[in-house]
């Protein structure tokens, strides 16, 4: 036996032991056991090796090579679903219909279809369906969030995200370049973020034009032209063939406002009339000093912190002390986006390309 | 597709092997089988719907499983010297015994040496001795390849491509762009040296006519773009794409090269014992008055009081030189392309300016500024 655990530990099961896993949930999960918030009490993979490689922080977990296996001996509390995408869907649901509360990584499903079956599913369970859209925790996030609604810098004209770095994933499969299971390529992957972020911040979209690479397979580069129900307008490329930016930068009628990609504690803005601007350190609100004066204290929660404050905020979900940063019907809507984007592509322009090649080119993207 | 030879590509995710993959497919020339080291070198070959495979370049065994039935071979391999050495053998072996009849190896020009002598050409003995760990590497993976091709189970064709530029280059394309971006670009002598380009294009094409011309087994053949282009002309040409004037980098005096050059070695000397905590510690024990005049002489740059008019514009600083890209820019002879020409067939399809333009038109967008 190993140590006793609190009544209120939640069993929970890990669904998928790739890279993902390892390098983000293993240790969020590991830290969140030592305090007796979360027993993770099983792990499943359809390769042996990755549930061993997993299993050495989780030593009481079972083992399980598919998720029937695992339903047919016990339905966890939570099920955290980290398998390729295609597989998400009929993975939560199964795990739903056995009554686990589900967090699913993103993107929630590779089709709306999908997506509508895991929330009927959750809502005929009684059961919670959590996405990890957790770059919404983000004290950076979060901040450009509240500058915008409270619109300090007055309303949003335009924007411009350019993200993208040479593909360096350590992915344990081919499922990230195949459409069957991936659902597509840098869109899908990397861009869910991106697009949640911008869903959360901007509003709905009005009108969307879609490029990308891809030439039978799937894109490596992608282009959209968004025109939101706001009227503001503006730019997303992504990218996993090349570095670009890795900055979203947001114009208001006053001044402007940039986020950097992954980088939790710093935005910066600025007014157009200004020739200066502020790099904008984010910290902890602290007691005022001993003067009665207001100060800042310690630095704001890092990425580790946020990425296990998602979970701890699925879990304060189910005890109903919290509710959820991201449901299922709220990461629909990037879904919903991303689909609209998909359906509607075009290929990239490549001018660098001969015209013999771009012809050929147009033939392979579109079958 | 049923009519074409099916290819393998070892080391397929880099730079060139990318644009070769994409190059044979969009002219329906080859059943490409791309092969990578792990699964994130699938990404960019992933826009294709193409049979890749993952395997180590330097295990013969994994590599032999992957290379069943394909008739050639393109060996691109990246790294260093142990990984060039045994990705060779290995690479050779494995494609005896999967049966591929041709290796086509992606060498470098850099064998000759990177101030080639007057005459040099394909069949000039290679130069051994050399300063850079690159160049040598190159030089022994050739010299293996000579030994073990003798058994002639596959056919061996070397490429020396020279200066490869072009969209998704690092080294000679971006990293310049970035260098003119950040004012760290230089130019010895007004940027007069000879640098032998070859358009990525190009490279292909000649690979291309490696894999399937006759009577080129185990020979070796220089590919540039076959035209006179200076170390000026390309810089300005990346200049250009990212609106950077040209009159704005450094030009240095290949006078004052080595002692620029003798800077950045101490500078990289001292950054290594900032860097390291080892160091650090026993930096601790150092009075500080002795440290920051070993941090004087690190950073100091001890030109000869004449010769700081070698740097012009003068009001830009002393940049920091890298040894190796100062010497390449101190070339002075036109590498010859004749043999590929005549024995390869190689007809560089694209001309210096054509190349320079399309590498723009990438650059605009890799730089996020190609959009409105």
């Amino acid at each position: 036996m190993g140590n006793p655990v609190s009544p209120k530990s939640e069993r929970v099961a890990l669904i998928g032991c790739g890279a993902a896993s390892e390098i983000l949930y293993a240790s969020a999960l590991d830290m969140l056991s030592a305090e007796r918030v979360i027993e993770v009490t099983a792990l499943v993979d359809p390769n042996p090796e990755r549930t061993l490689a997993i299993g050495k922080k989780f030593p009481l977990a079972r083992h399980h090579l598919n998720v029937d296996s695992m339903l047919a001996e016990t339905a966890p509390d939570l099920a955290i679903i980290v398998s390729p995408h295609g597989f998400h869907a009929d993975l939560a649901i199964k795990c739903l219909e056995k009554g686990s509360h589900v967090l699913c990584e993103k993107p929630m499903a590779t089709t709306t279809v999908d997506c509508d079956r895991m929330i009927d599913a959750a809502e005929k369970a009684g059961c919670l369906l959590a996405v990890g859209h957790f770059r919404r925790l983000f004290p950076s996030s979060r901040m450009v969030k509240r500058i915008l609604d409270e619109e300090l810098l007055g309303p949003v004209r335009s924007f411009r995200f350019l993200e993208g770095e040479i593909y360096s994933w350590p992915a344990q499969t081919a499922s990230f370049f195949k459409r069957a299971e991936a659902g597509g390529g840098v869109l899908i992957e990397a861009g869910v973020h991106t697009i949640d972020l911008l869903l959360w911040w901007l509003g709905d979209v009005a009108q969307v034009l879609y490029r990308d690479d891809s030439m039978g397979g799937v894109e490596a580069n992608c282009l959209i032209r968004l025109k939101m129900i706001s009227g503001a307008e503006g730019v997303l490329q992504l990218s996993r063939d090349w570095s670009l930016p890795n900055r979203y930068v947001i114009e208001c009628q006053k001044g402007w406002i940039a986020y950097m990609y992954d980088v939790v504690n710093r935005i910066e803005w600025g007014f157009h009339d200004s020739e200066c601007g502020l790099d904008a350190e984010i910290r902890t609100r602290a007691a005022n000093n001993l003067a009665g004066m207001r100060e800042l204290g310690s630095a704001a929660p890092g990425f580790t912190d946020c990425f296990t404050a998602q979970l701890r905020n699925v879990v304060d979900a189910i005890h109903g002390a919290a509710s959820l940063q991201v449901s299922g019907k709220d990461a629909r809507k990037g879904i919903a986006l991303i689909e609209k984007c998909y359906r509607n592509r075009a290929l990239l322009d490549m001018p660098w390309l001969g015209e013999l090649e771009m012809r050929r080119a147009r033939e392979l993207a579109h079958g | 597709m049923a009519d074409t030879p099916r290819v393998a590509v070892v080391g397929a995710s880099g730079f060139i092997a990318s644009r070769l993959v994409e190059w044979l497919v969009l002219r329906n020339l080859a059943n490409v089988r791309p092969i990578v080291r792990s699964f994130k070198g699938m990404a960019r070959l992933a826009r294709f719907d193409l049979d890749c495979r993952v395997a180590d370049a330097r295990d013969p065994a994994a590599l032999e499983r992957q290379l069943k039935g394909c008739a050639v071979l393109f060996l691109c391999v990246v790294g260093g010297r142990d990984t060039l050495l045994q990705s060779a053998e290995a690479t050779y072996r494995a494609a005896a015994r999967a049966g591929v009849r041709r290796l086509v190896y992606l060498s470098s020009a850099v064998v000759h040496g990177h101030h080639p002598p007057q005459g040099t050409d394909d069949y000039s003995e290679l130069v051994v001795r050399q300063p850079f760990e690159y160049n040598v590497s190159k030089v022994m993976a050739e010299h293996l390849f000579r030994r073990i091709r003798a058994d002639g189970a596959v056919e061996v064709v070397t490429l020396r491509p020279s200066i490869v530029f072009g969209p998704r280059s690092n080294w000679w394309t971006a990293q310049i762009a970035t260098d003119l971006l950040s004012n760290k670009a230089y130019l010895i002598d007004g940027g007069a040296g000879i640098c032998n380009t070859v358009y990525v294009d190009n490279l292909a094409q000649a690979m291309w006519q490696a894999a399937i011309a006759e009577g080129v087994a185990n020979q070796d053949f220089i590919v540039t773009d076959g035209e006179l282009v200076t170390w000026l002309d390309l810089y300005s040409a990346v200049a250009e794409a990212v609106g950077v004037d040209t009159a704005t980098v450094a030009m240095i005096n290949s006078d004052a090269v080595t002692q620029l050059t003798r800077v950045a070695r101490r500078k990289e000397l001292w950054g290594k014992v900032t860097g390291n905590r080892f160091a650090r510690a026993i930096r601790e024990l150092i009075p500080s008055r002795v440290v920051e005049t070993i941090r004087q002489q690190c950073h100091s740059a001890r030109l000869p009081a004449y010769s700081s008019a070698l740097v012009e514009p003068a009001s830009r600083g002393l940049p920091s030189v890298d040894p190796e890209i100062a010497s390449l820019q101190q070339c002075q002879y036109v590498l010859p392309i004749t043999k590929a020409r005549e024995v390869l067939g190689y007809a560089p399809q694209v001309t210096f300016s054509e190349g320079a333009r399309r590498t723009a038109e990438w650059l605009r967008f890799a730089f996020g500024v190609a959009q409105d």
